[in-house]
């Protein structure tokens, strides 16, 4: 036991910690570029999802529910099997390195839930502001875009931020396909250095950089809901 | 089962797709094999995440301070850290250095194995969110509601054992049953310490037979397919234990 304490494993780590900065900068990077591209693809999903056809509504929810309920892991596989090293655009080769397609992987999931919380925003502005935007002449996308979301875009914010916190937790798992985010230094540390308890001290590093990166995006999101609620309490 | 397996040879050599559970003999037994595992795990897991919900729940709820900042501890740890990270902490950083994963010289079982590990972190990381929920519904039952317990003589323990748990877990249920297919969902980081459930097995197969796309489905659809028996079975729990005059 005393072996898992040992302050010779956090004197073998230290200089190593830069390398797993580095790491986890590419966890931040992942997380940023999904997250962004599953906002966009998620809010068109959301907004067909409220469609006022049936079947289209129907579909958009299928494909939300697939998206949302494949396992991440194997949504990365997918990803990494299927989208091509190299993309040909006018004749030029563009090379798509690991991280980005676990980056595309991730936003998959992403544009599922954020859908998710698109349809909810929009489900909770009365209906009586589509019937105003209707008498007004509004059509569908202008309603959606003028009236509708702008309204909704609060309520929305929290669940936002939750799933940001869900995603960049997520980015973790691309270490499994070999992006060299912040698990993969470790394990390449853990290849190289001997040392008594690093295993313990490394992987716990990992773990604390998460949680000092998550802990205080989550606090922010759930103060921000308190807020949200008080007012909502004191309107009604 | 004869013609189902002689429709997949077919498909294969007529048109390339090589599903080859369902006609080669050793990766049908090999996957099911797999499917059965993961179905173990997210079982457990479950469990076991109920369990670390309940008393995640009590510590929060609880009148001793430390105790409920113990509590809160936990939540926030397991909810601000990946899953992945977790698990790779507890087999390498503590079953490892500890000794707990190896096996014995003849070939003994580990103290723990790493299947174990994926159970255990599993119901760790969803245990906290559980008990999230639970707390919520503890909160929402009424607050009469325990005055009533209390004046019919229930004590302190008693009135959360017969009052206010089982209605807070029946109000707290819908968001258990979202966590149950979280569970779900997540019990393929079994992967990564090689247990062998299903995409493992399925990774050993594409590997193989090299039908990549082919045994990607199948994955899907097997973990589709676990999901939405788990949230049947939530649903089904759910109007079982339905109170009158509570919900909808």
């Amino acid at each position: 036991l005393a072996e898992i304490f040992d302050p010779a494993a956090w004197k073998a780590l230290f200089p190593w910690v830069p390398l797993i900065f580095s790491g986890f900068l590419l966890n931040i990077l992942i997380s940023i570029v999904s997250m962004s591209a599953g906002m966009l693809m998620g809010a068109l999903l959301g907004i067909v999802q409220s469609s006022t056809f049936a079947w289209v509504r129907f579909i958009a929810s299928c494909v939300s529910l697939l998206l949302r309920n494949s396992p991440w892991l194997v949504i990365l596989f997918f990803a990494m099997y299927f989208i091509p090293v190299n993309i040909v655009m006018l004749g030029n080769y563009i090379f798509v390195p690991v991280w980005m397609k676990a980056a595309i992987a991730l936003s998959l999931p992403a544009a599922g839930f954020f859908s998710e919380i698109v349809r909810g925003g929009i489900a909770f502005i009365p209906r009586t502001q589509w019937e105003a935007a209707e008498s007004l002449g509004f059509g569908f996308w202008r309603t959606i875009s003028f009236i509708i979301l702008p309204q909704a875009l609060r309520r929305m914010i929290p669940p936002t931020i939750n799933l940001y916190c869900a995603i960049a937790l997520g980015t973790s798992l691309a270490t499994v396909v070999g992006a060299q985010e912040s698990i993969s230094t470790v394990q390449i540390i853990l290849n190289t250095v001997r040392a008594p308890g690093i295993m313990f001290t490394s992987y716990g590093f990992i773990l604390y950089l998460f949680f000092l990166y998550i802990f205080p995006i989550s606090l922010a999101s759930r103060r921000m809901e308190r807020a949200l609620d008080r007012q909502q309490g004191g309107k009604g | 089962v004869n013609s189902i397996s002689d429709f997949f040879r077919d498909l294969y050599e007529s048109t390339g797709w090589n599903f080859s559970i369902f006609y080669m003999e050793w990766d049908a037994k090999h996957y099911f094999e797999g499917v059965v595992l993961a179905v173990q795990i997210a079982f457990w897991s479950v469990l076991g995440m109920l369990v670390v919900g309940v008393l995640v729940a009590a510590m929060n709820m609880s009148a001793i301070r430390p105790l409920r900042w113990l509590g809160i501890a936990f939540v926030e740890f397991f909810r601000n850290t990946p899953t992945l990270a977790q698990l790779l902490f507890l087999v390498f950083g503590i079953g490892s250095s500890l000794g707990l994963t190896k096996y014995g010289p003849q070939g003994q079982e580990p103290f723990i194995s790493a299947l174990q590990f994926v159970i255990l972190a599993l119901s760790l990381h969803y245990g906290a969110y559980c008990g999230e929920a639970l707390r919520s519904g503890i909160e929402a039952v009424s607050h009469t509601t325990k005055e009533a317990a209390e004046s019919l003589g229930f004590n302190h323990f008693h009135t959360q054992r017969y009052v206010i748990y089982p209605l807070a877990f029946r109000i707290a249920l819908p968001a258990i049953g979202n966590n149950v297919i979280q569970v779900i969902k997540a019990s393929s980081v079994a992967y990564v310490v090689a247990v062998p459930e299903a995409l493992y097995v399925a990774s050993e197969i594409w590997s193989t037979r090299s039908n990549v796309p082919e045994m990607m489905i199948v994955v899907l659809v097997t973990y589709m397919t676990m999901m939405w028996m788990g949230s049947l079975a939530t649903r089904k729990l759910e109007s079982l234990l339905a109170v009158p005059g509570f919900g909808r």
